[in-house]
């Protein structure tokens, strides 16, 4: 959370702005003054504790809201925090923010491409730790609850199950890109779980395109391949970070950023309270939020992601049209989850971590809440062709289920490695050597750690991996040209550079990024509690000074106090505020003219105007030009807000006018 | 919290229930009224949802809501939509067809289907199949009472199930009590499974009641739970079962536990033609036949004599020519016996619409926990071809590697080694191939029973084994069923059909019944060769079951 310094605060604001906040808080300031120390003592003033219990106990909901933005999006834009913040009138947003800055919350800088761009003030950072900076405070109080529990199918269950049946390799599309109808046919009946909601292939796409931007997949030949080395990165991944990359690669689409995916994907996973529902509206915005405001997410895009997340059961629809966490269950229907019958038949529950030996070993039967699977021969011998090593098979077997492996399946699976292992297939160099040399290296037996086999007399099949170890040799016995290997020349170094190179695999695009810090995360929610203004009149009339205060002093701080900017009865001094004419009234001409001159002369002043349309009654925010006299009176011209159209009112038309500062700067 | 719920609802309507947790009886009592149990091993049981165990929930007054509602009380997690939706469209199409006696008295031959969807009416008028065997009448239809069970079948395999309350036929009264206690001293006392089956398929007596299926395992006492039937109902009864040994064992089973008399029970079988009160039949008469293109003479049992009940033992091996004479019988109360209702053809659909439902199905781990079928030891010991073979193997087409593993010699080595090392046993060994059982008897100076040993000759190589007299009874296939042998407590498979899950749960079966000694199941499977894989998928079904294998790999000394 980026916060500005006093210094930064204080220090920029025009000298009226400035003495009007000291005057404020402190009283009269006497001259000659020395400008640090007035900042020092404002300084003092805003570290004590009443004094921030009152400020704290002043923030309302829609202070909270925008604060909580603002920290969140350090240096945004007004017109980027008005986006955020939907629900309110444009004239109540400016309003708002303006007394944010008066209260020394917010502070504003000048950007001169972007306009006025927002920070915290220390004030306003401090209210982070009372819970009134936090997630929730955009997602809106709760608007009901999500009783019904759900089970995220795109779980760990779920990618052991694919990973096993794309271990098997079927050609799935066809080179248009459809669907082949067989394999279509057979994902049906062992994916039962994609196949469940109405909109029946919004899951399968939404699966292949998690384990696409997920990339531990590819596509290639019509066959989704997977990719053995992101898996295993994945499998070690911690369970809550898989589970923020799948939201992410769930949402990553066409008009989203890997980052801004990464970000709303960490953040939901941490922030969404599971088992409460919000308004849809509070969740668009933090959305927003998450996603970074620099490049604004349309609402469509918003859409597809609120849908993608409750196609992945991320989110439902809760009670009163609200959306929300469900509570997962994903904890195992047993103590373990996994259970292993005698004759190989397992079936694998939620809870069941990714575990890719049991995928390769297994023929998936179909994946459901609960997946099945069967052992068989064939497979597990496909298995240990691509690497499985049967030990953590069996240790994982046994830790999941609880108990010990069934002896028949510890002698089966014995029985089905013996039968792979009788039978090998190595790559060896194929060296012949005769005559003199050849009884060298019989002799010698230079060659025999290096060599596979020694077939016959002057035959040896040679490691290819040890290659430089047997030119030595063979150069040192006195052979000096060593031949190229014929036929597989090229091809071979080939293989030994992807060996070497596979040492280090680059993270895929989403998981580089995702896991950059989120300077949202670090929130826990209280609920606010706010007290009226108002209520502390009694408060205030038992002060003394408030006795000496003149008529109109006296209506200066009502006014302040309704815009909450007397905290403690100390304020209360005479002298300490000048008199702020806001309002003019419809027969008092000449009021309306001070007041527009006023604020055509201030600096980022608006003005509200009332007038009597045909319509009814009108309010209309303006940022006041001129004001020209005619033969009728005089016409107020300036930009109205927010759809910034030059518009001309004739002064005696207006019934009601208000100003409305914009900023201290 | 539903945390702590013990079900898990799929969306192919299998439902998993967690066997340890605290309200798994609870939960499983609800869920059997309207799920079948599928499998049983120890840690979870599966069972399913489907078209016909929710049509007999409905018939049982479960309508969709009740159902979703003890889903989601006992369901761990959210119930797929998919699952309420198609059992809400199953259930909706009960009660849309009932059969009823028909009205019109001139055709009391008939009778009347209503249909209360003009729809479905229109569908059935279309029909192919069904169009030359009802007879539209407005919405409705009329149907030739012969034909009640094919239409009911062809209807259910539409999609249509049929409340059939056309009355069943009475029969003719026969007086038959069970008896306090057996004619060989015993105190006869049905236990309380047994008696739950007959109360599941006797219900109330209502139509509708009166027909279906009770599974359980072998050696549990089925023919008992035939005979309470019996009991129950007064009717006269025609049995029907797989060989003359079975005849012989059911008319001695209902001599000893029935008042019934000699008299009163006949034998139809290929040596005598007897009919009686209460009538002991195999299959293998009833379809015998001259040739191929003849009717089958003894059909006329089944529909000339007034039987009140048809017992179909062994129903899981009822063969075609019997469904279809079944069908005609659909007015005749019918009990279908089994303790494995798996057909590797997938007719079990036709057991349930022809024969009747499964009214009962008890886990055979559940009836060994409480004794009242012996505990077993199931081994599967492998043994390797000896060096000749290995080359023929190898070299052989698949059906005679097949062959070649089955009959393995080395088996026999294996065989005569387990016979002296369990010299307290009664052993059965069985064998698919005769000519390997030949040299196995005759290693072991033991008796053969095939298929063309004289029933004479079987009977007195089965009591002399009931004796004591012989310990050792080397026997093919005709041992996969029904045969009685109380005191058998071990079991040696040399070779088998396939990879048969019946089979060998019916093997298993032959030394289930309690007695002082716990049982051994011994497979003899040839080593790295096809047989490997059979084994793997007979043992399938009992390891549902809750068995467990252990798999030893004999070396040849």
């Amino acid at each position: 959370m980026t916060i500005k310094s006093w210094q930064e605060v204080l220090s920029p604001l025009p000298n009226t702005a400035f003495f009007n906040i000291a005057r404020h808080y402190l009283g009269p300031i006497a001259t000659p003054f020395h400008k640090p120390d007035i900042i020092a003592r404002l300084i003092a003033f805003f570290e004590r504790s009443d004094v921030l219990q009152r400020i704290r106990e002043f923030v309302d909901k829609t202070d909270a809201k925008i604060l909580t933005c603002t920290a969140f999006c350090p240096g945004i834009p007004e017109a980027k925090l008005k986006c955020l913040m939907e629900d309110l009138q444009h004239i109540a947003f400016q309003e708002a923010l303006a007394n944010l800055e008066e209260r020394l919350l917010i502070t504003a800088k000048i950007d001169r491409s972007k306009g006025r761009c927002y920070y915290l003030t220390p004030l306003g950072g401090h209210l982070q730790e009372y819970g009134l900076i936090a997630p929730e405070v955009i997602l809106g109080e709760s608007t009901g609850e999500i009783k019904t529990p759900s089970h995220q199918w795109f779980n760990d269950n779920f990618l052991n199950a694919a990973l096993s049946f794309l271990f098997e390799s079927h050609s799935l599309f066809r080179a248009d890109g459809a669907w082949r109808k067989k394999p279509y046919k057979m994902l049906k009946e062992r994916f039962p779980i994609l196949f469940e909601e109405k909109g029946e292939d919004e899951r399968l796409n939404l699966a292949g395109r998690i384990l696409l931007n997920l990339e531990l997949v590819r596509i290639e030949d019509g066959k989704l391949v997977f990719r053995p080395e992101t898996w295993r990165s994945f499998e070690a991944l911690e369970p809550e970070r898989r589970q923020q990359l799948i939201i992410t690669a769930a949402i990553l689409r066409k008009g989203i950023t890997p980052l801004q995916a990464a970000n709303i994907g960490v953040a939901l996973e941490k922030i969404l309270p599971p088992g409460r529902a919000f308004n849809p509206g509070g969740l668009n915005t933090l959305i927003r939020i998450v996603s970074g405001m620099s490049r604004p997410m349309s609402p469509r895009i918003i859409k597809h992601i609120i849908i993608s997340l409750i196609q992945l059961n991320f989110l439902t629809c809760g009670e009163n049209g609200g959306l929300g966490r469900p509570c997962l269950s994903q904890t195992s229907l047993r103590p373990n989850p996994l259970t292993l019958t005698p004759s190989g038949d397992i079936v694998s529950y939620p809870g069941l971590p990714l575990f890719s030996s049991l995928a390769f070993a297994a023929e998936l039967v179909n994946c459901q809440i609960a997946s099945s699977y069967r052992l068989n021969k064939t497979r597990f011998i496909a298995a240990l062709d691509v690497g499985m090593k049967t030990e953590p098979l069996i240790k994982g077997m046994e830790h999941h289920t609880g108990c010990a492996l069934p002896a028949s399946i510890a002698t089966l699976l014995s029985e089905w490695e013996n039968e792979f292992r009788a039978v090998s297939l190595q790559l060896a160099v194929v060296l012949q050597v005769k005559d003199r040399h050849r009884a060298v290296l019989e002799q010698t037996q230079a060659l025999k750690n290096l060599s596979l086999a020694h077939p016959a007399e002057g035959i040896w099949l040679l490691d290819y991996r040890k290659q430089e170890e047997w030119q030595q040799i063979l150069s040192e016995i006195g052979i000096i040209h060593i031949p190229r290997i014929q036929g597989l020349g090229p091809p071979l170094e080939a293989v030994f550079a992807e060996e070497k190179k596979s040492g280090r695999i680059p993270l895929p695009s989403v998981w580089a990024v995702c896991g950059e810090e989120q300077n949202l995360l670090n929130y826990t929610s209280k609920h606010p509690h706010f007290i009226q203004p108002e209520a502390l009149l009694a408060e205030y009339a038992q002060s003394p000074a408030i006795k000496q205060l003149s008529e109109s002093e006296i209506s200066v701080f009502q006014e302040r106090l309704r815009r909450r900017l007397i905290l403690i009865p100390e304020q209360i001094k005479p002298g300490a505020w000048r008199q702020e004419i806001i309002t003019a009234r419809g027969l008092n001409y000449q009021a309306k003219f001070n007041l527009a001159e006023a604020a055509i002369s201030g600096r980022h002043e608006r003005l509200e105007l009332t007038i009597a349309a045909e319509t009814g009654v009108e309010t209309i925010l303006l940022i006041p030009q001129s004001l020209e006299k005619t033969d009728t009176g005089h016409i107020l011209t300036g930009v109205t807000l927010p759809d910034e159209e030059l518009s001309r009112y004739p002064l005696r038309k207006i019934s009601l006018l208000k100003r409305v500062k914009m900023s201290l700067l | 919290m539903n945390q702590d719920k013990p079900l898990i609802v799929q969306s192919d309507g299998s439902l998993l229930l967690d066997v340890h947790h605290s309200s798994f009886e609870e939960a499983r009592g609800e869920i059997s009224a309207y799920a079948e149990l599928e499998k049983s091993p120890e840690h979870l049981h599966t069972y399913r949802l489907s078209s016909l165990s929710l049509w007999n929930a409905a018939s049982a007054g479960w309508s969709g809501g009740r159902i979703s509602t003890s889903l989601r009380r006992w369901s761990r997690y959210e119930i797929p939509e998919s699952i309420l939706t198609w059992t809400n469209d199953i259930l909706s199409r009960w009660g849309k067809l009932k059969l009823i006696q028909n009205p019109a008295p001139e055709r009391s031959d008939m009778l009347l289907l209503e249909v209360s969807d003009p729809h479905i009416s229109e569908e059935l008028r279309n029909h192919k199949s069904l169009s030359t065997k009802i007879i539209p009448q407005g919405n409705n239809f009329i149907l030739h009472l012969l034909n009640r069970g094919t239409v009911k079948a062809a209807l259910i395999r539409l999609g249509f199930p049929v409340i059939d309350t056309a009355p069943l036929k009475d029969g003719e009264a026969l007086s038959i009590e069970l008896r306090k206690v057996c004619r060989n001293g015993c105190a006869l006392a049905i236990r309380g499974y047994q008696r739950s089956a007959v109360q599941a398929f006797l219900g109330t007596g209502e139509p509708g009641t009166g027909f279906g299926t009770v599974v359980m395992p072998c050696g549990s006492g089925k023919t008992v739970v035939g005979m309470a039937i019996m009991a129950g109902l007064g009717r006269r009864t025609l049995i029907l079962t797989t060989n003359t040994v079975a005849v012989h064992q059911w008319r001695d089973e209902l001599l000893d536990k029935t008042d019934l008399e000699e008299d009163s029970i006949a034998e139809y079988t290929g040596s005598r033609k007897q009919i009686g009160s209460v009538t002991i039949a195999t299959y293998q008469i009833l379809t015998w036949r001259k040739d191929k293109n003849s009717p089958y003479p003894h059909f006329d049992l089944f529909r000339n004599h007034p039987w009140g009940l048809i017992i179909y033992d062994e129903v899981h091996l009822l063969p075609a020519p019997v469904f279809r004479v079944t069908a005609e019988l659909q007015s005749v109360r019918r009990l279908g016996l089994t303790a494995t209702l798996i057909r590797e053809d997938g007719g079990e659909s036709d057991v349930f619409s022809l024969v009747g439902p499964k009214r009962y199905d008890v886990p055979w781990k559940e009836l060994e926990a409480s004794g009242w079928i012996a505990e077993a030891q199931c081994r599967e010991i492998r043994v390797a071809l000896p060096d000749n073979l290995r080359l023929p193997y190898a070299m052989a087409d698949k059906r005679r590697k097949i062959r070649i593993a089955a009959e393995n010699p080395r088996k026999i080595d294996i065989a005569m080694q387990l016979v002296k090392n369990h010299p307290e046993d009664y052993i059965l060994i069985i064998g698919q191939y005769i000519s390997q059982l030949e040299d196995m008897a005759k290693r072991l100076g033991a008796p053969l029973i095939t298929g063309k040993t004289p029933n004479a000759r079987r009977e007195a190589i089965y009591t002399r084994f009931r004796k004591g007299e012989d310990r050792i009874i080397v026997v093919s296939k005709v041992a996969n069923f029904a045969i009685d042998l109380p005191d058998a407590s071990m079991a040696i498979q040399l070779s088998g059909a396939f990879g048969s899950r019946q089979e060998e749960a019916q093997r298993l079966g032959r030394i289930l019944r309690p007695k002082q000694r716990n049982s051994l199941f011994c497979s003899l499977v040839s080593r790295g060769t096809a047989e490997e894989d059979f084994a793997l998928n007979r043992q399938r079904f009992l390891t549902e079951q809750g068995y467990r294998y252990t798999i030893d790999l004999w070396e040849n000394e």
